[in-house]
């Protein structure tokens, strides 16, 4: 139960100190400040009570744990606002106009910029950007080899330049510049 | 350095930490090789169209500040809304308990939750027990709603346990009040002195918020858990010679429909809770619940005096109406535990049908006042049929939209309505598939 309690205090304490850096990378995902907040809170509720009542568990990196459980979190949340559907019933009556609910330009601007790459690339400079991690410790969090995160990174950059240099692309992602 | 080392370790340059002499490797590379230090000038364009604008930053910043996980002795925290939100999933209280509590407390103390253990255990040993529960709301209202600026409408609560079976009954004491009975086997919701009664099983959701007054326990374990999520802190507590007083302050989630549709998400009220203990049983004895709205404390409930094993009835406790004859229901029953014939094929179409779909054919039906057609989906409506197309007829609809909220069963179909003269309203209507033969019934929302 001491560990239970060291564990929990240890959790509460990184929150704290990663709260900025979770919700910057929460709210590039979801696009949504107040969403992004909520799902810091669902993060930490959860790993809190797979702690709390499983004392056999032992988290090794807590740090990177929190990560995974943060992109988890808003993968769900992403996919779950997919599913609200909204269907014509026929022509008589209008289909509701699904506007962007959440229209925040900047997060917009790099949700339409990332969206051109692979998810695994756009990831990786996710974490690195908005979650402010190194890349050792993006190494951790997405059990990949460091060698793996640096080139993903790298390509992901690289990529996006060479939509920036090519003609056809030019406009494109000119209304996406800040 | 070489160009295939260099663009091998370009990375490096993008780390948290560059290492001073990696770094000045670098540099001398690109002194000398024009084409690496292009390729690195555009990796930092682009990585610098990906940093956050400074207004978002700025905004994020002032969020950031406002988000904590710990408690702070000096600083007030924001409210834990969300882990009572996780403590009821923990507790296994799914039946749409109206989230009492859902946040944590401002400080809590290991002597609070030592008295709640105390307490919990004394309660869920109580053979019975009964209160009178005053609520500000509309009189005729479910058992869902608090209106604060209503006046007080008392209930009487009753509950007796035999041997491994509940049995209790709630009774709003006004005229058209309602009544929710339970024998063991099923609940039953009626109005006072009416004539015919809904009939669910166990798990159908008739109590509302009264589910956390009708078990004391649970609404104290709530609590507990909200305060022992938080940390280490303590809730406000005082004691006289007879009674010691637990106050928690905290947010509640709000399932105000009307908000959920317009915002998609629940809202939060900041609510304070006082619980008195009476010091030598440690007995819970009264509740009382306040609202802070627009800068203003509102009581909107409180509990009279809460006894424990007192004699009750069980004949008392279980009396029914008399059954009504309905041409549609079963003997003025609606059952919502069975569903009425409906032929083979014709059920198996309906069971396709996803909920919206549903609800479409539903409100196509209502607005050309032919309810009746679509009667084997309106479940305890069926005896409404006049008044559903009498008061739909004409109307236009659109704008469908799934909405699932936490603690139903079932889906909310939220739609704009549009009356005869122009005028429009958001609307919902609620079904529920978890009757034997799973076809989306019509539960609520008309």
């Amino acid at each position: 139960m001491k560990d239970v309690k060291t564990q929990l205090m240890q959790l509460a304490d990184l929150m704290q100190a990663e709260r900025s850096n979770m919700l910057r990378y929460a709210c590039y995902r979801l696009g949504d400040p107040e969403e992004a907040a909520d799902v810091l809170q669902d993060v930490y509720i959860s790993v809190h009570t797979q702690i709390y009542n499983d004392d056999s568990v032992k988290i090794l990196n807590l740090k990177s744990y929190l990560f995974r459980s943060l992109s988890n979190h808003c993968i769900d949340r992403l996919q779950n606002r997919s599913k609200r559907i909204v269907l014509s019933i026929d022509t008589v009556h209008d289909i509701a106009d699904v506007s962007e609910e959440y229209s925040e330009a900047d997060y917009v601007r790099v949700t339409k910029m990332l969206a051109l790459l692979p998810e695994e690339q756009a990831e990786v400079i996710r974490l690195r950007i908005y979650g402010g991690k190194s890349f050792v410790d993006i190494a951790a969090i997405l059990a990949l080899p460091l060698s793996t995160v640096k080139s993903r990174f790298i390509y992901g950059l690289n990529k996006l330049r060479k939509y920036m240099n090519e003609e056809s692309t030019v406009s494109h992602i000119k209304h996406l510049q800040p | 350095m070489t160009c295939k080392v260099f663009n091998e370790k370009i990375a490096d340059l993008f780390d948290v930490n560059v290492n001073a002499q990696d770094k000045a490797e670098f540099e001398r590379h690109m002194e000398q090789c024009s084409e690496c230090r292009t390729a690195y000038e555009e990796l930092c364009a682009v990585y610098a169209m990906l940093q956050p604008s400074a207004k978002t930053q700025h905004e994020l910043d002032e969020i950031s500040t406002n988000v904590t996980f710990a408690k702070s002795p000096t600083k007030k925290r924001k409210i834990w809304w969300a882990v009572a939100a996780s403590v009821i999933f923990l507790l296994g209280v799914f039946v749409g308990l109206n989230n009492f509590f859902t946040s944590s407390a401002t400080a809590a103390s290991q002597n609070s939750i030592a008295l709640f253990d105390k307490a919990i255990t004394y309660v869920q040993n109580v053979g019975s027990f009964q209160m009178e529960v005053f609520v500000r709301t509309n009189p005729e209202e479910n058992f869902f709603d608090i209106h604060p600026d209503k006046d007080f409408i008392k209930s009487r609560v009753q509950l007796m346990r035999q041997a491994d079976t509940v049995l209790y009954r709630i009774e709003r004491e006004v005229e058209h009040g309602r009544v929710i009975v339970c024998d063991g086997k099923a609940q039953y919701m009626f109005v006072k002195n009416g004539t015919r009664y809904v009939k669910g099983n166990l798990g159908s959701d008739f109590l509302g918020m009264y589910g956390n007054l009708l078990y004391p326990d649970r609404l104290l374990q709530m609590q507990k858990f909200a305060i022992e999520l938080a940390g280490d802190n303590t809730v406000l507590r005082s004691e006289t010679d007879s009674t010691i007083v637990v106050v928690v302050e905290g947010t509640e989630w709000d399932d105000n429909l009307q908000e959920i549709y317009a915002t998609g998400h629940r809202g939060r009220n900041h609510v304070t809770i006082e619980n008195v203990f009476s010091k030598p049983d440690g007995l819970l004895r009264s509740v009382k619940y306040w609202l802070h709205k627009d800068g203003n404390k509102i009581l909107v409930l409180y509990t009279g005096a809460i006894q424990y094993n007192p004699a009750l009835s069980r004949k008392a406790i279980t009396a029914l109406p008399d059954e009504y004859s309905h041409p549609a229901t079963e003997g003025g029953v609606y059952d919502m535990t069975k569903v009425s014939e409906i032929e083979d094929e014709e059920l198996a179409q309906l069971q396709k049908e996803s909920p919206v779909q549903t609800a479409a054919r539903l409100l196509a039906a209502f607005t050309s006042g032919r309810a009746e057609d679509v009667k084997e989906n309106l479940a305890g409506y069926v005896g409404n049929i006049d008044k559903i197309n009498k008061r739909m007829k004409g109307c236009k609809f659109r704008e469908l939209r799934e909405l699932k909220v936490e603690d139903y069963v079932g889906v909310y179909i939220v739609y704009t309505l549009e009356y005869p003269d122009g005028a429009t309203s958001q609307m919902h209507l609620a079904l529920r598939n978890d009757n034997p033969r799973h076809v989306w019934l019509l539960d609520g929302g008309l």
